[in-house]
């Protein structure tokens, strides 16, 4: 069976821990996948980013605790693990306008392989492909 | 065994605009620097860049010189 699609939730709610604690419950008991997962403070607020698959009834279950939601669609690519490569990888997305709203990395062995999400993906994969690499929407573990 | 290496680890708030992961990118590639990690998270109109190389690496001036952030 075809694996369902990934997408990129980013939570944010007030930075009070009644709140946090009960999405992170929420988070264990759905089997997130914790290893995709970025916490980041900003004054009185707190947001979270991770990777899950798409789906409509978990989006409704976090909103019902009153957390903001929103969905990115992200992909992933591997470049050679080489300053140049990633520079030529930010220069062609902004010789293009193309914002990026989130980026994570991994070295491995000679490459770097990135998950990205931007705000004009088709645009962004369809470059990236003209580069030579080859972007992902499928985000393995 | 493997041998062990330490890092430093940089954090950078920028504007939130397309652009600015290049500036960063630049001031590496001239310094001849790759990183270990990078991240990048929007903040509403902001966004941070964090980014990790090997502790040898002396980056300060060149972030500075490029106006980072």
């Amino acid at each position: 069976m075809p694996r369902p699609p990934t997408t990129q939730y980013n939570v944010e709610f007030p930075s009070r821990f009644g709140i946090h604690a009960r999405l992170v419950r929420f988070l264990i008991r759905k089997k997130l996948d914790f290893h995709t997962m970025v916490t980041t403070r900003v004054g009185s607020k707190t947001m979270i980013q991770f990777l899950a698959p798409k789906d409509r009834a978990f989006r409704e279950q976090l909103e019902k605790m009153g957390i903001a939601v929103r969905e990115d669609t992200v992909f992933q690519l591997e470049i050679p693990h080489h300053h140049y490569e990633l520079h030529k990888l930010a220069r062609t997305l902004a010789d293009k306008d193309i914002n990026i709203l989130s980026l994570y990395s991994m070295v491995e062995g000679e490459n770097m392989r990135i998950v990205l999400a931007v705000d004009q993906p088709a645009n962004a994969v369809a470059l990236i492909r003209k580069l030579g690499f080859n972007p992902d929407y499928t985000i393995y573990d | 065994m493997p041998e062990e290496r330490t890092a430093t680890r940089y954090n950078l708030v920028v504007k939130n605009s397309p652009g600015q992961l290049v500036k960063l990118t630049k001031v590496l590639t001239d310094a001849g620097v790759n990183v270990t990690a990078l991240r990048v998270a929007n903040l509403g109109d902001k966004a941070s860049i964090q980014f990790s190389t090997p502790r040898e690496c002396v980056l300060p001036k060149g972030l500075r010189r490029a106006r980072i952030p």
